[in-house]
């Protein structure tokens, strides 16, 4: 960056550090490194699905905070659920600070679970700001139980679908259950949440558990027919590290209410462990990172653009149009650090109930 | 009803969504009849745009392209054997048999025609159906599916001609290939060898060509002329191809129904609408042993069937968000971005939006279909140009539309592998067909029994619509080996 500067006539060089700090923009050679450029704001999903979408609304918003104006691309790099993306991302990428990297809740849990194949190293990489925040909500199909009270008191063992044993919402759903006592036995294979729905009205379905900003477009409807009862949700994870209801689902009970309501106690033991650190990565579907090695500077400048993004009423507009509210985001400087909290410290005895949980699953 | 169906006419024509849709339109025309270039790469690209549109111009502007590129993608198929998208793949056949013989124009002709009858055939089936979809996607569950994937597996007798044996075994071939990437069931990886690129499964666009394309110029190479043999002597006329429709109204429009069907049903996927219509037009025609050599019929069903597909494919999409195709998935994206959620609504409430759709699929063929008329006759010509020109640009084009898939570099390797494999089997004389609707219905099988067999146990077996379709199963797969233990003993 340095020589990019120097390339320049010297009196420009000259009156643009003078400018700068009498502007007060904190460093001339990160600035001017991305003007001009190309930043590449990369999905690990196919074009049109959820993370994609979002993606490109933050794509949308995101050049004009940067200074210099770079333009922004989104890029898709399909396979794997997002691994061929992500093992690229941290082999491959260059530190430049022209790279993000767009992941999802499943990015640290992959790792968490040993997933084979894996060539990437989630507590080594620099998580950028600006990240969404969401909450999960879940539902129970009507004719089986209209609350978590009813639900308990049938017989036969509820069927929870899910994408694969391994998928975040299947993993909820299941050790909700289990804290409650109630019987379920796995339906997996549903290519997506839209099937599953599917599978809902048709009754081949008990329970449904989704991302908030997904549920309200999604299965809405399907409480509006009366088909499906929301039972509870996750809540986001709040800066103190706790759990609160999301904005948009203030009516709706989080699950540790629910479960004081009908246990009379704290959730406590491995199994509330792994919820907990499940429902915090869900509680980020959205999380750009940059690959080690990316100048600090740069880092500082992006995450500046991912914080005045959430501010800016054209991309509030613009999430309005999509998901009906704007999606709330949260900076890493502030409440982000309870996320990279669970992270960096995630107990052992969470993730060791996710891999029995899993293996349980995959031996049957 | 009507109602809406007049509002969604008009709401095309305000501007600017047909200004968008005449862009759409002259985007797809191009993506279209560039070999390997396909429309899930071109609509993709387009996704930004859609931020700043109203819903009426966005799907105007991208389902436009898109029925668009359904079209004219049938000419790489029938001209060089590289389909434009993978929908066409079952053109190759007898379209471009046909070109062989010098009767490239008559083949495209039979192709775009029948498209157009299918475009409108399905768009009218589809507004007609609306008052019962509901109740006629929520009727098809796993089992059901796993059932219709038996009666696909079914028209491998009919895909095979006389060799049902070699048939039977590419067919258990392309099962097996299907089952490669990580299993949902167990989330095990199934012969992976320990490569990413392989869990999610061999991709189809490197597949399709390689296995059909790659061994075409090969031959092209080998023979060292041009794609038409240099014999044919008769006048090529694109007209000839409408007539050759016309004769065959009947299969036209059973094919149009065909594909419309198939589309609509979520989870089934859209390639298969084209090999059922084909493995029809075999089944109900008088003559066998004329497919796979140029027949023109085998050109109607599969041309007929894609493009009623693509609009009975809209209806689990917008109805229930279930895409049938990575191309819906793209335009389910564009739903969201425009702020219109998809749901049972899209029938009732936003009824004239869905008519609008279908609609856009009909108004873009009838725009292109004549345009593609003026220069089919021209286009027809290449096919005497000299193979050394040609040859390049197609091995071009066939290693570009396998990468444009996923953009991984394994995508070349298995293009490299599935030529190779495609030139074997047709000198050995293997049919190809069985081998790829075997590795399509391979994961809709395997997956839809676990689902069932998770759901219900084995009590599945015994609903009526699965019954039904498995004695469909039976009676299609036993009907040619029938007319082939009765023909000799009349002759």
């Amino acid at each position: 960056m340095l020589q990019a500067a120097t390339k320049r006539p010297i009196w420009m060089v000259i009156s643009t550090m003078v400018l700068s700090f009498v502007l007060g923009i904190p460093s001339l050679s990160a600035q001017s490194f991305y003007a001009g450029k190309t930043v590449h704001l990369m999905v690990g999903f196919a074009p049109g699905g959820a993370a994609d979408v979002f993606t490109r609304l933050l794509g949308r918003h995101l050049g004009k905070h940067i200074p210099g104006n770079p333009t922004v691309i989104v890029q898709n790099m399909t396979g794997a659920g997002g691994q061929v993306l992500w093992n690229w991302g941290y082999t491959r990428a260059k530190p430049d600070g022209l790279t993000l990297i767009g992941a999802t809740g499943s990015f640290p849990i992959k790792q968490m679970l040993e997933t084979p194949g894996l060539q990437y190293d989630y507590r080594k990489v620099h998580i950028l700001a600006g990240i969404r925040v969401d909450n999960s909500v879940m539902a129970s199909r009507t004719a089986a139980g209209r609350s978590v009270e009813e639900l308990r008191k049938t017989d036969r063992a509820l069927l929870v679908p899910g994408e694969s044993a391994t998928s975040q919402s299947f993993m909820l759903i299941n050790l909700a259950l289990d804290m409650f006592g109630i019987k379920w036995k796995p339906v997996v294979g549903y290519q997506g949440l839209a099937e599953i729905r599917l599978a809902m009205r048709r009754g081949d379905a008990d329970l449904q558990l989704e991302a908030g900003s997904v549920y309200l477009i999604g299965m809405v409807p399907l409480e509006r027919e009366g088909i499906a009862a929301r039972l509870m949700q996750t809540g986001v994870l709040a800066s103190e590290g706790i759990f609160e209801r999301h904005p948009e689902f203030l009516d709706t009970p989080i699950f540790e209410e629910v479960h004081r309501k009908i246990t009379g106690k704290d959730p406590s033991g491995p199994k509330w462990e792994a919820f907990k650190t499940l429902a915090a990565l869900y509680s980020m579907p959205g999380i750009y990172w940059l690959p080690p090695g990316t100048p600090k500077d740069r880092i500082e400048i992006l995450t500046d653009a991912f914080d005045k993004v959430r501010d800016d009423p054209d991309y509030k507009a613009d999430s309005k149009k999509i998901y009906g509210f704007v999606v709330p985001s949260m900076s890493m400087r502030k409440g982000g650090v309870a996320f990279q909290k669970i992270l960096q410290e995630t107990p052992n005895e969470a993730i060791e109930a996710m891999r029995t949980f899993v293996k349980l699953q995959t031996t049957k | 009803m009507v109602d809406a169906l007049i509002e969604g006419l008009l709401a095309i024509f305000a501007w600017p969504a047909f200004g968008l849709m005449l862009l759409g339109i002259a985007i797809g025309f191009f993506v279209g009849l560039l070999p390997g270039l396909g429309s899930v790469a071109t609509l993709a690209l387009m996704l930004p745009f859609v931020f700043a549109m109203t819903p009426m111009s966005a799907f105007a502007f991208l389902l436009g392209m898109y029925s668009v590129t359904n079209t004219t993608g049938d000419i790489t198929a029938i001209l060089f054997a590289v389909p434009g998208e993978t929908s066409s793949a079952a053109l190759i056949l007898d379209g471009h048999a046909m070109a062989k013989k010098g009767e490239a124009g008559r083949a495209l002709g039979a192709a775009l025609f029948a498209s157009f009858v299918g475009a409108v055939v399905g768009a009218l089936a589809l507004a007609a159906s609306i008052p019962i979809i509901q109740p006629l996607v929520l009727s098809f569950g796993p089992p059901e599916i796993f059932a219709l994937a038996v009666v696909g597996v079914s028209l491998i007798s009919s895909l095979s001609g006389d060799r049902l044996i070699k048939g039977l075994v590419a067919g258990g071939f392309g099962f097996l290939l299907s089952t490669i990437g990580m299993d949902s069931h167990t989330s095990i990886p199934r012969f992976t060898f320990e490569q990413t690129y392989l869990l999610d499964g061999l991709s189809v666009v490197p597949f399709v060509v390689g296995l059909f394309a790659i061994p075409e110029i090969v031959d092209l190479a080998v023979r060292g002329e041009s794609i038409a043999s240099s014999g044919s002597s008769r006048i090529d006329n694109a007209f000839e191809g409408v007539r050759d429709v016309l004769r065959h109204w009947g299969l036209t429009i059973r094919c149009s129904l065909i594909g419309t069907v198939v589309g609509i049903i979520p989870g089934l996927g859209g390639g298969i609408g084209q090999w059922v219509a084909y493995a029809h037009a075999v089944q109900s025609a008088r003559d066998k042993s004329i497919f796979g050599k140029g027949a023109v019929e085998g050109v109607i069903g599969p041309g007929a069937a894609n493009n009623s597909t693509a609009g009975g494919s809209l209806i689990p999409t917008v109805a229930f968000g279930v895409p049938g195709s990575i191309v819906m998935a793209i335009l389910l994206g564009a739903f969201l971005i425009t702020g219109i959620a998809p749901g049972p609504d899209m029938l009732t409430r936003h009824l004239s939006l869905t008519y609008s759709l279908v609609w856009i699929v009909i108004i873009s063929n009838l725009i292109v279909v004549p345009l593609c008329f003026l220069m089919l006759n021209q286009i027809a010509r290449i096919t005497h140009v000299r193979s050394s020109l040609l040859i390049p640009f197609l091995l071009f084009f066939a290693f570009l539309g396998a990468l444009a898939s996923t953009g991984d570099i394994g995508d070349l390797f298995l293009l490299l592998v599935f030529g190779l494999l495609g030139c074997v089997m047709v000198a050995l004389g293997w049919p190809r067909p069985p081998l790829l609707l075997g590795f399509v219905l391979g994961s809709v099988a395997e997956r839809n029994l676990w689902l069932s067999v998770q759901i219900s146990g084995l009590t599945w077996a015994t609903n009526p619509v699965v019954v039904v379709l498995i004695l469909i199963a039976l009676a299609s797969f036993g009907y040619p080996l029938v007319g082939k233990v009765r023909r000799p003993s009349a002759s």
